[in-house]
């Protein structure tokens, strides 16, 4: 089960030898000392060796919440200390060291945190170094470490007393360094909060290692945990890291631990959803052009579909559906079990409330929310399914939407009677002819749902027969404090390759506000060279946006439009060969 | 004009947030509200050096571009430290809570790079309970 490899020394093997000889003397002359022998088989007489075995744990502290899964509300969600719960430190990568700190075998734990050193026979204390990180296992466990943005990037470990020759079983706990009822004392290091934060991440993960996932080529996955990690704007090296968050800039976690406002190490919704950012970006594709939100917010589909996909992740990997958020006094809970619930006043393809409830759905057990709800919750899919789906909207040229994934879902393996259940949970999360979503096309063809807004169907206008054409008009909605990714602020266009040249022009300049921001996709993937797709402070809103692309013939192109200015902007558009 | 970058690179919470934006002077912190809010509770703490910061406060129900300020007192002691601000309120459909840090006092620059080069370690080693069981104790 565990991978071993000894780091040997031509005196540490005279040594050896020398301990041999002297064990066996002593044997011989009826000495009981030493009892324990291993056989190697390849010299055909016992060796003496030097067993250690041990358990490693770290003390976890569980989000509480009162809600019931069919009950439609938000209630708080409090972390109990009072009664803190030990977990085993699973697969992750643990040193025999000696007293010069030199590595005599390394292992790993397994999924209880149990490991064993088996060594030759040498005098003096050792002791076990633990890591904050987890090694790669076949179908249990994926790299993953834990570092303290705030020294560095220093990777988190923790050694065990010091072993004397009698020691053969150790275990080894992580405190939380809380008291039980929830005081930091002054001093008290939270030993427990990396390797919370590394097990909280695995479970996400594992739900994917368990559908048959295979990490291999996929980074190892950097979490930043410090008790300096607080929602403040500045420097991440010092711990302001406005909240926890996956930075595509670093393909990296970085995760709240400041006791005082809001720490998450024991939020393994906020986590996981978080991880769920990682392996869209590192495996799947995300399309996320990010920005504040919130539930009940009309917003782009792609934001939607990413926030709304972390969510259900975590409530899927933990089995658990109450997402608990905790903070400093009180944090919030809500369940995901709700097709339509309070939190989701408007529920569609632009809700990540939705996104959220119709995922998680299609996952869980079968009406797993108990009570007397009537909900459309007729699907338990496996989690491999989940998987086709993430790679085939990979695949799809149509951009990270709910609709990319559930018509990639529909593609793969689901039978006729998962295809009519599946309507009929889409069915049940549109309300109204507004509000709900009905197509199970990539690119949202045939959705009749607007969220009542004019001119955001279809998703994506197909203006290949415009090209060379003439401007074409678009009205885009305000952009007013980083509103940008609500819903009527941006607008798809879709054209298909044919190796010419193309330009994609925003006649800012003729526009009453200007600043209407490009980004073109080829193949659903974001296309490298569209300098204009970003605005800063220097540049006039009216100064026209272009981006060009050469294209390729029958690939099909995406243009993502977004208005850029704090009021409605009607911009003409030209795309040009 | 907003300044934006596109590509992912803003964070993207996994929290139900309140349609806020604060900022804090070293006299004032300073609420600005996105959306209408009802029953909107405040509560100040100081953290690290700051002391003498904490306070309740009750807003009552606060309308889409309100502003309100909060006078901030309190008392500086040596080292890093700032106040914690807990903000929560009715969305209509339950309240949400939101936690946001200031920093009031940070250690200038010249000496964070100092002690970035000569603190950061290779690893850093948390301190564990060790049980050891040992031959012929059961």
């Amino acid at each position: 089960m565990f991978h071993k490899y000894l780091l040997r020394s031509p005196l540490r093997e005279l040594g050896s030898r020398a301990v041999l000889l002297f064990c066996l003397l002593l044997c011989g002359c009826g000495g009981s000392g030493l009892q324990e022998y291993v056989f190697t088989g390849t010299a055909g007489y016992p060796q003496p060796s030097r067993q250690i075995s041990g358990t490693v744990f770290y003390q976890s502290l569980l989000p509480l919440s009162e809600l019931r899964p069919d009950q439609s509300a938000v209630a708080p969600a409090v972390l109990d200390f009072a009664n803190p719960v030990s977990r085993p430190c699973r697969f992750v990568r643990v040193q025999l060291l000696d007293r010069n700190g030199e590595i005599l075998e390394e292992s790993h734990t397994g999924g209880q945190g149990t490991f064993s050193f088996s060594i030759p026979h040498q005098p003096g204390e050792m002791k076990i170094r633990v890591w904050a990180e987890t090694v790669e296992l076949e179908g249990e466990s994926a790299p993953i470490k834990v570092v303290d943005n705030t020294r560095g990037g220093a990777p988190y470990a923790a050694d065990s007393d010091w072993l004397d020759e009698q020691a053969t079983e150790v275990t080894i706990n992580f405190p939380t360094g809380y008291t039980l009822d929830g005081v930091q004392p002054e001093g008290a290091i939270r030993s427990s909060g990396p390797f919370a934060c590394l097990d909280g991440i695995l479970t996400g993960y594992r739900f994917f290692l368990e559908g048959g996932l295979d990490p291999a080529g996929m980074p190892v996955c950097v979490v930043n945990w410090s008790e300096k990690n607080r929602p403040s704007s500045g420097e991440k090296s010092d711990g302001a890291i406005d909240t926890s968050h996956f930075s595509s800039e670093e393909n990296q976690l970085f995760i709240l631990g400041f006791a005082a406002a809001d720490t998450d190490e024991f939020d393994w919704h906020v986590m996981i959803h978080e991880f769920g950012h990682w392996i869209q970006f590192n495996r799947f594709r995300d399309n996320n052009i990010g920005g504040t939100h919130g539930f009940g917010e009309i917003k782009e589909p792609r934001l939607a579909f990413s926030e709304g996909f972390g969510n259900a992740l975590g409530g899927l990997a933990l089995q658990d559906p109450i997402y608990k958020d905790t903070s400093t006094p009180t944090g919030s809970s809500h369940t995901m079990e709700c097709n339509l619930s309070v939190v989701d006043p408007n529920p569609g393809w632009f809700s990540e409330a939705t996104v959220e409830a119709i995922l998680f759905d299609l996952f869980d057990p079968v009406r797993a929310e108990g009570g007397d709800s009537n909900f459309a919750d007729d699907l338990a899919l496996s989690p491999s399914i989940f998987i086709a789906a993430l790679e085939a909207q990979r695949e799809s040229s149509a951009l990270t939407t709910i609709f990319s994934f559930l018509h990639g879902m529909v593609q793969i393996e689901i039978t006729p009677g998962e295809l009519a259940s599946l309507q009929a949970l889409l069915a049940f999360s549109s309300p109204n002819s507004d509000f709900g979503l009905n197509s199970l096309n990539a690119f949202g063809e045939g959705e009749t749902h607007d969220a009542g807004l004019p001119g955001v169907l279809p998703l994506y206008l197909d203006v290949t027969t415009d090209i060379d054409a003439g401007p074409f008009s678009v009205t885009l909605g305000p952009a007013e404090d980083e509103t940008y990714n609500w819903l009527e602020s941006g607008r798809f266009l879709r054209f298909t390759g044919d190796s010419s040249t193309v330009t994609v022009r925003a006649l800012n300049s003729g526009s009453t506000v200007g600043s209407i921001g490009i980004i073109l996709y080829q193949a659903g993937v974001q296309v490298e060279d569209d300098g204009d797709a970003t605005e800063d402070e220097n540049q006039d809103p009216f100064e026209d946006d272009i981006a060009t692309i050469a294209t390729r013939p029958g690939v099909i192109y995406v243009v993502s439009l977004l208005n850029l200015a704090d009021q409605p902007s009607t911009t003409d558009i030209v795309i040009t060969r | 004009m907003l300044t934006l970058l596109l590509f992912l690179s803003v964070p993207v919470p996994a929290k139900d947030r309140l349609p806020v934006k604060m900022s804090c002077t070293a006299s004032f912190l300073s609420i600005r509200f996105l959306g209408d809010v009802k029953d909107v509770r405040l509560t100040i703490k100081g953290t690290g050096s700051v002391t003498g910061a904490s306070s309740r406060h009750s807003v009552g129900t606060a309308v889409s571009g309100q502003e309100v300020q909060i006078p901030l007192n309190y008392s500086l002691g040596a080292g890093p430290g700032g106040i914690a601000v807990h903000l929560q309120g009715d969305l209509g459909y339950g309240t949400v809570g939101q936690a946001r840090t200031f920093d009031l006092v940070s250690r200038s620059l010249d000496v964070r790079s100092r002690d970035w080069f000569e603190e950061t370690p290779p690893m850093i080693v948390l301190p564990s309970q060790t049980i050891v069981n040992k031959r012929n104790q059961k």
